[in-house]
């Protein structure tokens, strides 16, 4: 029998429906990878589960945790389940612990709650499960208050609440999905130990199809509330029948086509930048500190270097990589690369001309040449501007050589290089879908027709079917107006479809630079191996899957195959 | 991670279609329509001379020719009242004024500069929190003489660092917006910037804030005269009728209610106006109701 | 904990500094001779010099600033021009009057204003929090004074249970005082405690959205014990600054609601003052009214800091 069965789930959110008949069941010991992009309605189903749903919600089906009906169950019986027999952590580790409460206390309140047990005793026990999330209380005391830790941290300790009385069910709804790579594989392996340990089931929700496939044992996929495919992990990425997986699978993987590099001064009548020969920028030692502020609550004061020594140069035409992880100095190095920010040290050359000597005109020389693309596409433009007024902001720039005329046929023009119609300028950005105003952010980087783009993590806000077409849309422009790019991004498998070259920074340096399938295929640095190592990869995953389950005989796959009844 | 505009993008509905199903919004802005209807109609007209003493006629109770009674000095209630929200509507007008006119471009120039100029601009205005419009009003009584302009200037300085701080933490969040580096790199400078996107993006507060603090303008009005220190006669003001019906409580309890309840109208309106505007122009900003 | 305290306590005292130069200068300014209202305008010049020399009018005003400001610390605050007193004596009678009904106007506010505004939120869009919202928006309308005549109206000239005016001093019994302070305080606290609520109300709503307690809950705990245990802690934070910032307001109310009830308090004290020019009496006492917003502002600071860990380590 299904440890948990839930069947013809139906979910509507103020009449609004969120999930429709969805079933879906999880055996004793056993992991469940679901997957799907945002609005696809997994949190509600683990929402659901955990009868925590929000207001105005009413679900109709039947939620069955060891053949006991959970929906309409009587609240009080749902407390003493939760934290019990099925428990949950959450994707944000930065806001999901009390401020105000030590983490010890946060953790010894699973066990007064559920055994009554005195003061001491359940301190004890907290402990010894922060010990076994990997926090040992000699070198991370207890009664340290949430904003001691750092993310991972704080992460381990909503485990260690979760899984404190030893729950037949954890859920587990992206917990990995606010964390640097590096700590998404060590939160990853905890839990996989964790459940194996306890023998507890796994209900892992996420939108990244390679967690999938190194942890769960059966997969199923969902989309607008249903879920439309499920399978055993091997057999679901060997055979995907629904044409949605296939499509997810492609996306996932998908490696955009790009033209070989154009070299300087070699491909006639296209922008003047690939004339002019040279690099268009360079960063030579550049340093940049902040001094102390209160700006962090976990930030030591004094002074932090953000951007430590590091010297880069872009050519025209080249796509060069920036990788690290949040916090690693890519953001700061990017706005100093801009001249938003001045630089402490060093010199920052345009077209071979230090940028802290140019005169106002130099400066728009520069912006003209050098745009940017940022991440969020829901932030990058004004609410109250239409899309036309926005896309030619940088025009401002050119104010004085260009008529209204050629704003409006430039306006035009850029809409339809990135696949938008020129009928759009009429819209608000609230009126574009996530894809589409990244694709905006574009057409605005594009009108002043500059050298170089810096994007700065431009698809990680996109779910992955979106960010294959962003992708696409880059490699084609690339190739189209002979652009440079400066990507940023901590998503290796990103950098490595759409880059010819890499630097790998950490902690404000350069660790290691080359071209990019050499970097990454070959990793030289440490870090850079850690960082290899850490990054999900299918490929990779499905190949140790097929090796781990070789020894094991059919006797463990014929367990995990439950049927999916 | 999940953007419910991504399933559905947002058709918000017509202002005037929102304004027209909010209770508290039309509720609100019909009494402060009224009020402002009477204040202006007393430039042209009331029952009576506003203020015109006659003693023959002192204390009547309402009746049809003085529909809210006379006071101990014969004059007639309603004109008074009609009188006192020009003043009322006048001081707390000008008081925002003063607030809107330096707080804004304080807190403004303090978010665009930070640094050393913002930090100072910003610990100025903490230091004016610390005198209540009630003291800057004792200390300047004898600058600009105990009368309208004392008690605009004292409310107004006391509103100033209201503005100065709410435009100041407007504009530091939507600093570090995207679209304001994009803005940047489009070679625009903080000036420019300040006025095509940071002024507009904390418009709708700002209006919120203003209705506020108008409110809150008419009882520190009505307060400062009630004590003497705003406005004298025979400009009448609600504060001081408050004031002189104060030693006839018990033998006529009216003087005391009729410009209390004027004042405690005025202020609701214009709170429920507030309120309303707060949830019309940006549901993000209304708290959960 | 200590390093920021002793760091609050250092720009306190800059505060201090800053506000008494400007009240000093802001009263030096003022147009008007106290010696000549004293003695009235026809009084003989050599008298009038005699006076200034006696009251230290004569010296230049960086020295009386000084002299003034260094007074202060230790508790000087010059001699009143009409009384002839020492201002500290006069201050410190007064002080038997203002500050208990500013303590009890604040113990109210905060004894009603807390439940009510949690309440409401606990019971969000029931009709209690229905009726709770109209009331406060109501009460956040009523001016304080105004408020007090209708007390008076109610309870002492209809009912006859409590005195319209007028303070026993606290030598006639703490009871007879009491009741003298009853009215003045309630028609201080209902007007805060109203904005107080609505507060609660509101912090507490957007606490109960946070992610942690939704962790709370998936730990097992039920809606009361999350609002008991995660929640109202969290949500007092911000009623806290609020609370700071609402003393000025109590304040100013004290000195007001003091006049409708012939109270012999600081705000008595300084009309007086200010109708018979004697400066040094209103110099001080506003002085002393800022100083209490400022300290109560800080005490508030560092409130806050012992409720939240994470102000502990902050510049």
């Amino acid at each position: 029998m299904a440890l948990l069965d839930i069947r013809n789930l139906d979910l509507n959110i103020y009449g609004v429906p969120v999930l429709r008949g969805v079933s879906l069941s999880i055996a004793a010991g056993e992991t469940l990878g679901l997957v799907g992009e945002s609005g696809s309605g997994k949190s509600m189903t683990a929402l659901a589960t955990m009868q925590l749903l929000p207001r105005g919600a009413s679900a109709r089906g039947s939620i069955r945790l060891d053949g006991e009906e959970l929906i309409g169950r009587d609240e009080r019986a749902m407390c003493a389940l939760r934290g019990r027999d099925i428990s949950m952590v959450f994707q944000e580790p930065m806001t999901a612990l009390n401020p105000l409460k030590t983490v010890g206390a946060q953790v010894s309140e699973v066990f007064r709650l559920h055994l009554g047990a005195p003061r001491a005793e359940c301190d004890a026990w907290a402990s010894q499960v922060l010990e076994r999330v990997g926090l040992p209380p000699a070198r991370y005391a207890p009664d340290r208050y949430p904003h001691e830790l750092s993310g991972g941290q704080r992460q381990r300790v909503v485990i260690a609440m979760a899984v404190a009385l030893k729950p037949k069910l954890l859920i587990a709804d992206e917990p990995t999905t606010a964390l640097d790579v590096t700590t998404q594989a060590q939160i990853l392996t905890l839990m996989r130990a964790l459940v194996a340990e306890d023998g507890a089931s796994l209900l892992l929700i996420t939108h990244d199809l390679a967690v999938v496939a190194e942890t769960a044992d059966r997969v199923a996929v969902m989309r607008r509330g249903e879920v439309v495919e499920e399978g055993e992990t091997a057999a679901f990425f060997g055979g995907m029948t629904h044409p949605y997986s296939r499509a997810l699978l492609e996306a996932s993987t998908h490696v955009p086509q790009r033209r070989p590099r154009v070299a300087p001064g070699t491909v006639p009548g296209t922008a003047p930048a690939a004339r002019e020969g040279g690099p268009i920028l360079v960063a030579d030692g550049v340093v940049r500190e902040y001094r102390g502020r209160r700006a962090g609550w976990f930030r030591p004061a004094g002074c932090h270097r953000a951007v430590d020594a590091v010297t880069l140069s872009v050519a025209p035409g080249e796509s060069v990589g920036l990788v690290g992880e949040s916090g690693c100095g890519k953001s700061t190095l990017a706005r100093t690369l801009l001249a938003l920010e001045a630089p402490q040290g060093g010199r920052i050359l345009f077209r071979g001309r230090d940028v802290s000597s140019l005169d106002a005109a130099g400066i728009a020389r520069l912006r003209r040449d050098v745009q940017v693309v940022f991440q969020d596409p829901y932030g990058s433009f004004d609410p109250r501007h239409k899309a036309g007024r926005l896309v030619a902001e940088p025009l401002h720039l050119l104010r004085g050589e260009i008529d209204a005329a050629e704003r409006d046929r430039r306006i035009a023009r850029v809409l339809s290089d990135v696949g938008l119609r020129p009928e759009d300028a009429e819209k608000y950005p609230h009126e574009f879908s996530g894809g589409q105003r990244q694709r905006l952010a574009i057409a605005r980087a594009l009108i002043t027709r500059p050298a170089l783009i810096v994007l700065d993590e431009p698809v990680s806000a996109l779910d992955v079917s979106i960010r294959a077409q962003v992708l696409d849309l880059l490699a084609e422009l690339q190739a189209r107006h002979a652009l440079a790019y400066l990507f940023i991004s901590h998503d290796l498998a990103v950098v490595r479809a759409i880059t010819d070259r890499v630097l790998v920074m950490r902690a404000g340096i350069i660790v290691e630079q080359g071209p990019t399938a050499a970097v990454l295929d070959a990793p030289q640095h440490d870090y850079t191996r850690t960082l290899v190592a850490a990054s999900p990869d299918l490929a990779r995953a499905l190949a140790e899957r097929r090796t781990r389950a070789m020894p094991a005989a059919n006797g463990r796959s014929a367990d995990a195959a439950v049927p999916s009844a | 991670m999940t953007h419910p505009a991504d399933i559905a993008p947002r058709v918000p509905r017509p202002f005037v279609a929102r304004a027209l199903a909010h209770p508290s919004f039309l509720l609100g802005g019909a009494i402060a329509l009224v009020v402002a209807a009477m204040a202006l109609l007393s430039f042209v007209w009331t029952p009576h001379e506003a203020g015109a003493i006659e003693i023959a006629r002192k204390l009547r109770p309402p009746s049809t020719e003085h529909w809210f009674g006379t006071d101990q000095f014969g004059r007639d209630v309603l004109s008074m009242i009609m009188r006192g929200a020009v003043t009322s509507m006048a001081v707390s007008f000008v008081a925002v004024g003063i607030g809107v006119g330096l707080g804004v471009p304080l807190g403004l120039l303090a978010a665009a500069r930070r640094g050393v100029l913002g930090e100072a601009v910003m610990r100025a205005n903490d230091f004016v929190f610390a005198f209540p419009a009630l003291i800057i009003a004792i200390m300047l009584r004898d600058v600009f003489g105990p009368g309208a302009v004392n008690a605009m200037v004292a409310i107004g300085i006391f509103n100033v660092p209201v503005f100065a701080r709410l435009a100041y933490g407007a504009a530091l969040p939507l600093w570090t917006r995207e679209f304001v580096m994009a803005a940047r790199v489009a070679g625009k400078g903080g000036a420019l910037i300040t006025l095509e996107h940071i002024l507009p993006n904390m418009l709708n507060l700002l209006i919120v804030q203003a209705t506020v603090q108008l409110s809150l303008g008419i009882l520190a009005e009505a307060a400062l005269s009630y004590v003497g220190l705003g406005v004298q006669p025979p400009q009448p003001s609600w504060g001081r009728m408050l004031n002189e019906a104060q030693t006839l409580m018990a033998l006529a309890p009216r003087l005391a209610l009729i410009p209390g309840t004027a004042i405690v109208l005025t202020v609701l309106g214009l709170n429920l106006l507030g309120d309303g505007l707060r949830d019309l122009l940006d549901p993000r900003l209304a708290r959960e109701r | 904990m200590l390093a920021y305290v002793g760091r609050r306590l250092l720009s306190l005292a800059v505060t201090l500094a800053i506000a008494s130069a400007i009240v000093f200068t802001v009263m030096e300014i003022l147009p008007g001779d106290p010696a000549e209202v004293m003695l009235g305008t026809n009084a003989r010049p050599d008298t009038l010099a005699a006076l200034r020399a006696q009251y230290g009018l004569d010296r230049p005003a960086p020295e009386r600033y000084l002299a003034w400001a260094g007074g202060l610390l230790q508790g000087d605050m010059g001699l009143s021009y009409t009384y002839s007193v020492p201002v500290t004596q006069l201050v410190a009678e007064r002080m038997w009057v203002s500050l208990p009904l500013a303590l009890i106007a604040l113990t109210l506010t905060t004894l009603i204003a807390i439940p009510v505004g949690a309440l409401a939120a606990a019971k969000r869009n029931s009709a209690t929090d229905v009726g709770v919202m109209t009331a406060t928006q109501v009460g956040i309308a009523v001016p304080n004074f105004w408020f007090a005549m209708l007390l008076v109206l109610v309870f002492a000239i209809t009912l006859r249970w409590l005195p319209a005016g007028g303070f026993p001093g606290w030598k006639a019994g703490a009871w007879p005082a009491l009741k003298a302070l009853v009215l003045p305080a309630v028609a201080l606290a209902l007007p805060q405690a109203s904005i107080l609520a609505r507060v609660m109300r509101s912090s507490l709503l957007d606490t109960l959205g946070e992610d942690y307690v939704r962790t709370a809950r998936a730990k097992g705990l039920t809606r009361a014990q999350t609002v008991r245990r995660h929640a109202l802690r969290n949500a007092l934070i911000p009623v806290l600054t609020i609370m700071g910032l609402q003393f000025s307001f109590l304040l100013a109310g004290t000195i007001i609601i003091e006049n409708v009830f012939f109270l012999p308090g600081l705000g008595r004290l300084v009309f007086q003052a200010i109708t018979q020019r004697d400066l040094i009496v209103v110099k001080s006492v506003v002085m002393l009214l800022v100083a209490s917003v400022v300290v109560v502002n800080f005490l508030v600071e560092v409130g806050y800091a012992a409720v939240d860990p994470r102000l502990r380590r902050r510049v």
